[in-house]
């Protein structure tokens, strides 16, 4: 248990008579990037919310670096990406990353460096003085990717971090997740998109109404093979 | 501290978005309005004329309706400043989830409510200071009269700003930005009408009127307030010479007051509960 990044335990989270997340069971290992796959609505992002402690289960228990849910400290070591990153669009790329590191605590100096770093990263450095109300979804990913790069995060949630992105920035998002796992740090990956997951996850968790079917190391399934894995796995009708 | 963050940041969005200086523009077209109707009172009316000058009495309680009729303006101001400001700070984050990438930082929730809460409660004092100390200073300047219990009577009216915050963070905390506002204004309209009923009950002499604006008083008192202010700024000289639109005859006591202190605290309270228990 020491050496888990994300340990949980029949976590189950139910929204008035809406069963979200039914008995999810998953540990993720420190320094692994780890997928988390199923179909629309099997309860992916409400279990990610769960472990960043933005929705509160209705049973069940889960640790995050060692400690339970919904403790505060620990958050200065975690980084997050949203699934819809709506952010405050009336302040600039820079400002935003301002803010986002004096919630994390920051030093001024260390954060003037970080943001000044991240916006070359993610390719948003000629926009840093412009509103994120102007910027276009592939814009905002990048610069929500950014924002949960602040700290050096030890983990890492990234919920669909590739939906609303063209190809160049498909393979940021994939270089990016490559340079956190040669740093040490875990990535969890909310996805849907297979051959992103292929590509850059160690480890694979096929989810279907927010219980756990399988999980699996990715270098053991063929290349390609991972559509027909999750189809035999989750089935044709995606769980609906 | 985190909650200076947030605190900063909601001025900052106030600025941005247009509507610290929209509430500026309003505020000091009122106040011109306002400091021209003066002028050309004190100047063209009964005012300047002999009787009144003569009659000092006379010439203050005159002076005062014309003072109180400025600041009603600037307690409605105030009113629609604080609930319409700040209905959709925590609903409409909640809904759009621009909230969640604040509420995954190390921060405390109660730390983002009450940061925003600093925020809005920092932009209403300023206001507050600027419209009706605006109102005072032009009725100085223009006639020399200085209204009794001026402190007393604006603290009265930030209280009640305070409050109305308060109150519509309790619905941000728990609604949808529609139903808070309706929520808000709402109570505040209950508690309108319910210190009218408690002004004719007092004049009419009919004790259950007066219960029913107490009651109403006790839902929402926020009219109370106003009215507590109202009459501490005509002071007991006024009103020797018959009734004022702005008399109050039925005086909401220093228990009301209290009250509504503590009513305030306890809405802000169970915001903070709420917000730190809802799923986000």
């Amino acid at each position: 248990m020491g050496n888990a990044a994300i340990q949980t335990q029949g976590l189950r989270k139910v929204f008035g008579t809406k069963v979200a997340v039914e008995d999810l069971t998953l540990q993720v290992h420190r320094g692994e990037v780890f997928g988390f796959l199923g179909p629309n609505g099997a309860g992916k992002s409400t279990s990610v919310k769960m472990l960043l402690g933005l929705v509160a289960p209705t049973s069940g228990f889960a640790r995050v670096l060692g400690r339970p849910v919904g403790d505060v400290g620990i958050r200065e070591r975690l980084g997050f990406l949203p699934e819809h990153f709506r952010f405050h669009d009336w302040l600039t790329a820079e400002e935003f990353l301002r803010l986002h590191g004096q919630l994390y605590g920051m030093a001024p100096a260390r954060l003037s460096e970080r943001a000044g770093a991240l916006l070359e990263l993610v390719g948003l450095a000629a926009h840093r003085e412009k509103r994120l109300r102007d910027f276009s979804k592939g814009m905002l990913q990048r610069i929500g990717l950014a924002q949960a790069l602040l700290n050096d995060p030890e983990l890492i949630f990234l919920d669909e971090p590739t939906s609303g992105l063209d190809p160049v920035g498909r393979r940021l998002v994939r270089d990016i997740i490559r340079e956190q796992r040669s740093r040490g740090a875990t990535v969890f990956l909310n996805s849907h998109l297979l051959s992103e997951v292929e590509i850059t996850c160690d480890r694979v968790a096929f989810i279907r109404r927010g219980e756990v079917l399988a999980v699996r190391e990715v270098a053991g399934i063929a290349p390609g093979g991972l559509e027909e894995l999750f189809i035999e796995i989750v089935g044709t009708d995606g769980g609906l | 501290m985190r909650l200076w963050v947030v605190a900063r940041l909601t001025l900052r969005e106030a600025m941005r978005r247009k509507i610290l200086p929209a509430a500026a523009l309003l505020g000091l077209a009122f106040l011109l309005l306002y400091g021209v109707g003066l002028y050309l009172s004190l100047a063209d009316t009964a005012l300047g004329r002999a009787p009144v000058r003569e009659s000092p009495l006379l010439r203050r309680q005159i002076l005062n309706v014309l003072l109180m009729m400025g600041l009603y303006g600037v307690n409605w101001l105030t009113v629609m400043m604080a609930i319409l400001t700040s209905v959709d700070t925590l609903a409409g984050e909640i809904s759009s989830g621009t909230i969640q990438a604040v509420a995954t930082k190390p921060i405390r929730r109660w730390e983002v409510v009450l940061g925003k809460w600093v925020g809005f409660a920092l932009m209403l004092t300023l206001y507050i200071l600027l419209m009706a100390g605006g109102v005072v200073l032009e009725m100085y300047c223009f006639s020399g009269y200085v209204p009794p219990g001026v402190p007393r009577g604006l603290g009265l009216v930030w209280l009640e700003g305070l409050l109305l915050l308060s109150v519509t963070f309790l619905g941000g905390a728990w609604l949808t930005t529609l139903a808070t506002g309706v929520l808000a204004f709402g109570l505040h309209v209950l508690a309108f009408l319910g210190g009218w009923i408690e002004e004719f009950g007092s004049i009419a002499q009919s004790r259950t009127a007066v219960n029913i604006g107490i009651l109403a008083s006790l839902i929402m008192p926020s009219e109370a307030l106003w009215r507590r202010a109202a009459f501490e700024l005509q002071g007991p000289a006024v009103g020797g010479f018959g009734r004022t639109p702005f008399s109050i005859a039925s005086v909401p006591s220093t228990m009301m007051v209290l009250y509504a202190g503590a009513y305030a605290a306890i809405a802000l309270g169970l915001a903070v509960r709420r917000f730190g228990k809802r799923d986000l």
